[in-house]
C-alpha cells in the first residue's frame, strides 16, 4: 500500500463541510452581530464562532421527561446506596444552564472563518453594494508574467512556434518554401523570444478615520462596546472592499480632539465636555497633510451620544459640507436614543431640507441610531446599505 | 514507511513480531505507516481508511480532531485496520519507545482480529471495499446531483445502526438481500374479500338460528379474520435488520436503495468490533504490557510506565472500558493459573481459604487465548466478572442529578451491576427495533416495534420521531413504532407527526 494520502483526498469532504457550516453561519448571522461578546474575543485574522453541531438522529435510549439522569458505573469507592459521591451545588444556582435555552440539546461547535469569508457572509446577508473606489490613476505591479515576444533575447526563452511561423510566412512569400521537402530555416529576422510582463492592478488605497466621543456620558451603560464593535463590522467590511490595503486611524474626542490607537478606542473615556466639530477639524487636518484626496478612499466613521449644542453641530456641518467631496462616505452612528436637539437630529433634519439641492450629500451622509446591540445589523446596514 | 524513522524501526518491527509469535500470537501481515498528524486526523475521520464515499460529515469529523489536536486535547497514538494485511498507522512524531508499545498494542489487535470468532465473517479485504464504496456513491453523485446524496445519505445515517449484528454468523444471511416480489405486494382490497361461514344444513328455517347459533358465526368470523391478518402479515417473524427490510421493500430509487446496501455492509463490517471493544482494547493492551516487560530498553523504561500509565488509567468514580478489559483479563488469569474454578473451588467457603487457594495449574494464559477466541463483551462480561471481581474494584452504580450535580451512589450489588453494564454494551447500548409488519392494518404500513427482551428501557421520543420520519422517506408509507413505553406525561396529539405527507408515530400497542 502507498501513502495514504488520506489528509489529500479528505479535502474536499471538509470544504463540503465548510459550505454547510458557512450556510450556518449565514443564517444565525444577524444573531452574531447582536452578540455583544463576539467582538471582543476575537483574533486578528480570523473570527471563531459556536454553530449548532450537526446531529445525526439515532433511537436511543433517554427519558422523554426531558434531561434524565445521568448513570453510569464506576469503580474505586466503596460505599452504600444512597451515600453522596459529589455534593450537588444548589439548583438555579450560578452556572446552571437554563433549561428554556435552544441549544442545551444540541452540541455546539466552535468554527473559524477568515474575515474574507465572514465579510462575504455579512455582504451577502445585509445585501451590502460593494463600494466603488475611487480612480488613483495610478497601478501597482503585483507580480511578472512571461507573457510577452521580443526580437532579441537568451536561446533559453527561444520562442519556437512563433520563431518557426514567422519563418514559413517569410518562406511562403519570398517562394523558397518547398512542399515536396518542408525544410523551414529560420534567420535572424524571425527569431521571437519571450519576455517578462509585469501584471498590474489599479491602486486602491483606503483610510478608515474612525472618530469616537469619549466625555463623560459616553461612559454610561455599554457605549465604549457598541462603538467598538459597530467599528469592528465597518471595518470587516471596507477591508473586504479595498482587498485588505485599509489603513486606520484612530481619533477621540472630548472638548478636544486627539490622535489614538485602537485599544484607547476602545476602552478610554475621560470626563469633560463635547465638542464634536473639533474631532471634524482635526479629521480634516489630518486628511489634508497625510492623505492624498486623489488617490485616497476615505471614510469617516463617527461615534456618539448626540450631545453637544447647535453652534457646534453648525461647525460640523460646516467642516462636512467642505469635506464631503474628497471623501467617499461619513457614516454617524448616535449609540444611544436620538432625543430633541441631538446630533442625529440635526443631521437628519439637514439632510431632509438639502436633499433635493445637494444629492451627493445625501448619499455620503448616513446617521443610524444603536441603542443597544440588537440593532446591530440594521445600524450596519444603515451605514453601509 | 518512508525517511529515516523506517530505517530506525525496521529493526524493532521485526523484533516485536518474533517476540509476539513467540508468545503465541498469531496475525496476517501487519504493515505499519507512518504518518503526519494531519493525515492521523483525516485517517481517523474516515474511520481508519484513507479513502471513504464522499460526505460532508467525515470533514466535520476532520475539523473536530484537528482542533483537539492543536489545543494538545487529543492526540490519536494508534489506529489499526481488521484487514488483510493489516494496516497500522503510527504518529511520526512519537517516540521510538512510544512507537514500540503502540507496535506491541496493534499485534495484539490483530490476534485478535484473526482469531476472535465474531470477527470471522467480516470482509478482509476492507481497503478494497471501502475505496469501492467510493466510486460507487461518486457516480452516483455525478448521475442525481450532491444535494441530494448528501441529504439521503444524512438519512441512511441515522438509520444504519438498525441492522441485526448476529445475524451475519448464521446461514443463508447473505441471500437476505434478494428482493421478495410477492411479499411488498399484499396489501388487499377489502372489496374483494367474502367471508362464508359454514353452516350445518337444516330443514326448516325457523331452525336454523338454533343449530347455527351467532356464536358459531362469530368464532368462524373471528378465525378468518386471524388467518386472514396473518396471510397479510410479512415478514413471519420479527426481522431485525430493518436496513435489509427496506432496502428489499422500501419504495425507493434505485440509488438510494443502492447507498443503503453501501451503509449496511459497512455498517456490518464494523458491528464486530463494537461487540468486543472492551476485550479487544484489553487484550491489546494486556499484550503490549507482557511484551514491553521485556522488549524496553532500561532508558525507556520509565518513559514507557509513564505512557502506559496515561493510557490505562482508571479514574476514580468514571469507568475506562480498556482499563476494565484488561483487569478482567489478568482477574481470569490469575484465577486460571491459581486454579480457582470448579467444584472445588465452589466447594471452599472460607474467606481465608479463598485468598490463599492456589492448585498451582498454571491455565492462566491458555484460558486468555480461549477467550479472545470465543467471546465477545456481552459473553466475557457475564461469565467471569463475578462478586469477588466486582468486590475487589469497588465498582458501583452512580446517577447524577441534572439540575444539582450531586452525585449519589446508587446500587452496589454486584449482579446488579454487571447486569447494567452488559445492557450498557450490547446493541451498542441503543434500543433495539424490530421490523414486526410491512403490513400493518392491510394498508401497505409499517410497523416497528421496540423489543424489551433484548434491550430494555425507554426509547426517546424526541430523536425516535425523527428517525421515523427517516425511514418513512425510505418506506414510501406511513411508519408506526410500537414501544410499551408511552409517556403520559406526553400527549401524542402534540408530537409533530406528520413528514412530507408520512406519518411517523409511536404509540403503545395495547
Amino acid at each position: 500500500m502507498k501513502r495514504p494520502n488520506a489528509d489529500g483526498i479528505i479535502k474536499k469532504d471538509h470544504s463540503r463541510y465548510r459550505d454547510v457550516a458557512r450556510s450556518k453561519v449565514r443564517k444565525d448571522l444577524k444573531k452574531y452581530l447582536r452578540d455583544r461578546h463576539l467582538v471582543s474575543r476575537q483574533g486578528k485574522k480570523t473570527i471563531r464562532v459556536k454553530i449548532p453541531t450537526i446531529d445525526i438522529p439515532k433511537f436511543r435510549f433517554g427519558s422523554n421527561k426531558g434531561g434524565g439522569k445521568g448513570y453510569g458505573v464506576g469503580h474505586g469507592v466503596s460505599g452504600k446506596p444512597g451515600d453522596v459521591l459529589t455534593p450537588g451545588k444548589p439548583p438555579g444556582g450560578a452556572g446552571q444552564g437554563n433549561p428554556g435555552n435552544e441549544h442545551t440539546e444540541h452540541g455546539r461547535q466552535e468554527f473559524e472563518l477568515s474575515r474574507a469569508e465572514i465579510a462575504e457572509l455579512l455582504g451577502e446577508e445585509l445585501s451590502l453594494p460593494n463600494m466603488q473606489p475611487k480612480d488613483s490613476g495610478q497601478v501597482e505591479v503585483i507580480g511578472h508574467k512571461y507573457s510577452g515576444k521580443v526580437t532579441v533575447g537568451p536561446d533559453a526563452l527561444l520562442l519556437f512556434r512563433a520563431t518557426y511561423e514567422n519563418a514559413l510566412q517569410r518562406m511562403v512569400a519570398e517562394g523558397t518554401y518547398d512542399e515536396e521537402d518542408p525544410i523551414v530555416t529560420p534567420i535572424e529576422d524571425d527569431l521571437r523570444y519571450r519576455t517578462m510582463k509585469p501584471i498590474t492592478k489599479p491602486l486602491q488605497k483606503a483610510v478608515i478615520f474612525f472618530i469616537r466621543d469619549v466625555s463623560a456620558s459616553m461612559g454610561l451603560g455599554n457605549r465604549a462596546e457598541l462603538s467598538f464593535a459597530s467599528s469592528y463590522w465597518l471595518e470587516l467590511w471596507i477591508e473586504h472592499c479595498y482587498e485588505g490595503e485599509v489603513e486606520k486611524v484612530y481619533i477621540l474626542h472630548d472638548h478636544e480632539a486627539w490622535e489614538a490607537g485602537e485599544e484607547e478606542f476602545r476602552t478610554s473615556s475621560t470626563s469633560g465636555g463635547t465638542s464634536i466639530s473639533n474631532a471634524l477639524e482635526l479629521t480634516k487636518k489630518m486628511i489634508g497633510e497625510k492623505y492624498d484626496v486623489n488617490r485616497w478612499n476615505i471614510f469617516i466613521f463617527q461615534y456618539g451620544d448626540g450631545e453637544g449644542w447647535e453652534e457646534d453641530f453648525r461647525s460640523c456641518v460646516h467642516v462636512l459640507g467642505s469635506l464631503i467631496s474628497d471623501i467617499c462616505l461619513y457614516g454617524y452612528t448616535q449609540v444611544c436614543g436620538t432625543r430633541d436637539g441631538d446630533y442625529n437630529n440635526f443631521l437628519t433634519a439637514l439632510l431632509a431640507r438639502n436633499a433635493i439641492k445637494t444629492s451627493t450629500l445625501t448619499k455620503k451622509l448616513r446617521t443610524v441610531t444603536l441603542p443597544t446591540f440588537d440593532e446591530m445589523p440594521e445600524a450596519l446596514k444603515g451605514i453601509l446599505g | 514507511m518512508s525517511e529515516i524513522i523506517e530505517d530506525v524501526l525496521r529493526p524493532h518491527v521485526k523484533n516485536l513480531e518474533k517476540v509476539a509469535t513467540d508468545y503465541g500470537l498469531t496475525f496476517c501481515p501487519v504493515e505499519f505507516i507512518l504518518t503526519s498528524s494531519d493525515e492521523m486526523s483525516a485517517l481517523a475521520a474516515y474511520g481508519g481508511f484513507p479513502r471513504r464515499y464522499p460526505h460532508y460529515s467525515w470533514g466535520q469529523e476532520y475539523e473536530e480532531l484537528k482542533q483537539q489536536y492543536s489545543w494538545g486535547l487529543g492526540k490519536i497514538y494508534e489506529m489499526v485496520i481488521n484487514s488483510d494485511p493489516s494496516y497500522a498507522y503510527l504518529m511520526k512524531c512519537n517516540d521510538v519507545v512510544d512507537q514500540k508499545l503502540v507496535m506491541a498494542h496493534v499485534y495484539g489487535h490483530v490476534d485478535f482480529f484473526t482469531n476472535n470468532f465474531w470477527f470471522s465473517k467480516t470482509n478482509k479485504q476492507a481497503v478494497d471495499m471501502m475505496a469501492n464504496h467510493a466510486i460507487r456513491v461518486k457516480r452516483i453523485i455525478d448521475q442525481v446531483g450532491v444535494q441530494d446524496v448528501e441529504v439521503f445519505i444524512d438519512m441512511a445515517h441515522s438509520v444504519s445502526n438498525l441492522i441485526d449484528p448476529y445475524a451475519q454468523y448464521n446461514e443463508g444471511f447473505m441471500s437476505k438481500l434478494t428482493p421478495d416480489k410477492d411479499a411488498s405486494n399484499k396489501t388487499l382490497d377489502p372489496g374483494a374479500v367474502e367471508f362464508t361461514p359454514h353452516r350445518h344444513s337444516v330443514d326448516h328455517p325457523d331452525m336454523d338460528q338454533y343449530v347455527n347459533p351467532d356464536s358459531y358465526i362469530n368464532s368462524q368470523r373471528s378465525q378468518f379474520i386471524d388467518a386472514l391478518r396473518k396471510s397479510l402479515q410479512f415478514p413471519e417473524d420479527p426481522e431485525a435488520d430493518i436496513l435489509a427490510f427496506l432496502i428489499c421493500h422500501g419504495k425507493m430509487p434505485s440509488w438510494q436503495r443502492e447507498i443503503l446496501a453501501i451503509i449496511r455492509e459497512e455498517a456490518y463490517y464494523y458491528a464486530p468490533q463494537a461487540m468486543t471493544k472492551i476485550m479487544n482494547e484489553g487484550w491489546a493492551s494486556y499484550w503490549h504490557n507482557t511484551i514491553m516487560e521485556t522488549e524496553a530498553d532500561a532508558e525507556e523504561v520509565i518513559d514507557y510506565c509513564s505512557h502506559n500509565a496515561g493510557t490505562l488509567h482508571w479514574r476514580k468514580g468514571t469507568l475506562n472500558p480498556y482499563a476494565l478489559g484488561l483487569r478482567l483479563l489478568r482477574y481470569v488469569e490469575d484465577k486460571w493459573n491459581k486454579g480457582k474454578f470448579g467444584p472445588e473451588w465452589e466447594a471452599c467457603t472460607d474467606r481465608a481459604a479463598r485468598e490463599s487457594f492456589d492448585r498451582k495449574l498454571n491455565k492462566g494464559r491458555d484460558k486468555l487465548f480461549e477467550i479472545r477466541s470465543l467471546y465477545n463483551d456481552s459473553m466475557f462480561l457475564h461469565e467471569f466478572m463475578d462478586r469477588e471481581f466486582v468486590a475487589n474494584e469497588l465498582m458501583f452504580i452512580y446517577s447524577e442529578n441534572p439540575e444539582t450535580g450531586e452525585v449519589v451512589l446508587e446500587e452496589n450489588d454486584w449482579e446488579v451491576i454487571r447486569d447494567s453494564l452488559i445492557q450498557s454494551i450490547s446493541f451498542r447500548g441503543s434500543p433495539r427495533i424490530v421490523v414486526s409488519n410491512g403490513n400493518h392494518d392491510n394498508r401497505g404500513e409499517l410497523l416497528l416495534e421496540q423489543d424489551t427482551n433484548a434491550n430494555d428501557g425507554e426509547v426517546y421520543f424526541k430523536t425516535a420521531q425523527d428517525v421515523l420520519s427517516n425511514i418513512a422517506r425510505m418506506w414510501g408509507r406511513p411508519v408506526t413504532l410500537s414501544t410499551p413505553y408511552w409517556d403520559s406525561t406526553v400527549d401524542p396529539s402534540t408530537l409533530p407527526n406528520a413528514f412530507d405527507g408520512y406519518i411517523a408515530r409511536a404509540f403503545k400497542l395495547t
